[in-house]
């Protein structure tokens, strides 16, 4: 089943035309890849498709529902979890703040009224075992109570993937923005086979990334943008070889 | 904060009108508390959710002017006037908050300056109402109130009334610690941390930002109520852009985003105030120079490093274990 279907998007920022016409899906449970050189418009794809942009043109679909023009909080909440190239954690919160914030319920009076509860607002029993086998999946247990802008860059970036697993509801899409970028070979390895674990569970990954060999190892098929426009479609074998693509990356033989 | 050092407060709360009588001392007390309510509640913005706002000041007067025109002149009880106050100042700024979220950054405090500006001019303009320059005079402090379980108790004395005042305070930064402690809090932290990053975790921060403004200026309008029949007056300038600014400057001074700072903040001020009470031009001053030593020395404020200091002087003396707490409450 196509989980994430993008129909004919279109955006442009004053004359400069971001994407063209894309059209793409994401078959459930699959690692699916947007590469492309700097500026080709995967990151615009990303907020067009989350509702930080309005499309021109075209439409959106989640799960068979229209997602278009809806915000990006409510789009969240239908499933989506998406990271950032900047990464996204809370700096002045620790690491079990930030995995509890994701965990959390996310209106607003609610919140207020469990302030003045007996429980105070702690997370009911079954939230902290969650968030404990999660401390534990992702090996931030020690960590745990560090302020967040404390941890190295690749501990960061995972402590972000690790806040998505949480997310209520929990997200059926990942969408990662250069997961792997500044990552040790060691984090790597790791942030890789979180992903394929949770892939194994039933999950589907939308990455853009620039670590060519991260990603013509983990995925299952490749859409190349140049120029916000779809040049290439297809497994990762064929990707590397197609002459469109290297074209793109390393400019026209004279 | 260990208990004993939050009793102890409590205690020396309790006692102090023991010593301070119906004198000068009571009286900068309950100025302090009701400072300590406006700091604290100017906190939750500017502290934990990230929003300078230099209007408190505004809020705080609106409250003070219902509150003493709702006795005055309508013959309600002080605690009728009260809650209706500090709800009414919560829908004021429930309609400056919804159009102003929707500008960012510096743009947001222009907003919050230009209402404090048109609230100090509906203070000094609007003579049927508020009395002008003339100030709003005769504003009664409440009488004896029967209190449930203890029986009538009078407010009408300085004394009386600092029980009243201290109450209040107490609760409200009760209040204020649970809000911060709770999913509340660690949400309004996250989107003064990252607000894309908590938008995407399907957070609205627009209902968070104006629930918080809201909640926030009503607890000022609740402090102006407390402060308008404290003087049993209301003038404009109580209310003016400076206190704006000074309420600014207690929140860094003390530390933004501490619990205990803007209220060790309002202390400090205070004291200063109470110093340079013949120099009010040096006061200016003084205040602007400590602006700009605090942003560029102290951005978390004086009382983190001052506790900081107090745990390596202990240690050192005692040579012992350091302590656990932290006096900033964080």
């Amino acid at each position: 089943m196509t989980l994430l279907e993008i129909k004919n998007l279109s955006k442009s920022f004053g004359g400069l035309m971001a994407l063209r016409d894309l059209s793409l899906g994401i078959e459930e449970k699959t690692i699916f890849g947007l590469i492309g050189p700097n500026g080709s418009g995967k990151t615009v794809t990303f907020d067009c498709v989350t509702g930080f942009h309005r499309p021109d043109r075209g439409r959106v679909f989640f799960q068979g529902r229209e997602i278009t023009g809806l915000r990006p909080n409510q789009i969240a909440l239908q499933g989506i979890g998406r990271s950032f190239q900047i990464t996204g954690v809370f700096h002045n919160l620790s690491v079990q703040q930030n995995v509890i914030f994701s965990a959390q319920d996310k209106r607003v009076l609610r919140n207020f009224q469990s302030s003045f509860q007996a429980s105070r607002g702690r997370p009911p029993q079954a939230m902290e075992e969650k968030i404990e086998q999660l401390l534990d999946f992702t090996g931030l247990k020690e960590l745990k109570g560090e302020v967040a802008s404390k941890l190295p860059h690749g501990v960061q970036k995972i402590l972000e993937f690790g806040s998505l697993m949480l997310m209520h509801p929990e997200p059926i899409l990942y969408m990662l923005d250069e997961p792997f970028s500044g990552l040790t070979q060691n984090e790597l390895v790791r942030y890789l086979s979180l992903i394929r674990e949770l892939r194994s569970r039933g999950k589907t990954f939308l990455l853009v990334e620039h670590n060519m060999r991260a990603i013509m190892d983990v995925c299952d098929w490749i859409v190349v943008l140049d120029y916000g426009e779809k040049i290439a479609e297809g497994p990762p074998r064929e990707i590397q070889t197609n002459q469109k693509v290297i074209e793109a990356y390393l400019g026209t033989p004279a | 904060m260990k208990i004993w050092k939050l009793i102890l407060l409590i205690a020396v709360g309790l006692l102090f009108p023991l010593i301070g009588k119906e004198g000068y001392l009571t009286h900068l007390a309950i100025t302090i508390l009701i400072f300590s309510i406006l700091a604290s509640s100017l906190n939750i913005l500017m502290g934990y959710t990230g929003l300078v706002s230099i209007a408190h000041g505004a809020f705080f007067g609106i409250g003070a002017y219902t509150s003493g025109i709702l006795v005055l002149r309508h013959g309600l009880p002080f605690l009728a006037a009260l809650p209706i106050a500090a709800a009414f100042t919560g829908l004021i700024a429930l309609g400056i908050g919804v159009p102003s979220f929707r500008t960012r950054g510096v743009y947001y405090i222009i907003v919050t300056i230009a209402f404090q500006l048109i609230a100090s001019e509906i203070f000094d303009s609007w003579y049927a109402m508020t009395g002008g320059g003339l100030g709003l005079r005769g504003i009664p402090r409440p009488g004896e109130i029967a209190i449930p379980g203890i029986g009538l108790l009078s407010f009408k004395s300085k004394f009386g009334y600092y029980y009243l005042v201290f109450t209040f305070t107490l609760l409200i930064h009760l209040g204020i610690r649970r809000i911060i402690h709770s999913p509340l809090g660690v949400s309004l932290m996250a989107i003064r941390d990252n607000e894309t990053k908590a938008l995407m975790s399907g957070l609205n921060p627009l209902s968070y930002k104006t629930f918080i403004f809201v909640l926030a200026s009503a607890l000022a309008g609740l402090a102006g109520s407390l402060y308008a029949h404290f003087l049993e007056f209301a003038h404009p300038d109580l209310f003016s852009f400076f206190v704006s600014v000074d309420l600014f400057l207690m929140v860094m001074l003390g530390g933004a985003g501490t619990f205990f700072g803007p209220p060790f903040g309002v202390f400090i001020l205070e004291m200063i105030r109470e110093f340079l009470h013949e120099f009010v031009a040096l006061r200016l001053f003084l205040y602007g120079l400590l602006l700009i030593l605090i942003i560029i020395f102290l951005p978390d404020g004086l009382l983190k490093p001052l506790s900081q200091l107090g745990h390596r002087l202990r240690s050192k003396i005692f040579s012992a274990k350091e302590g656990s707490g932290d006096f900033t409450g964080n």
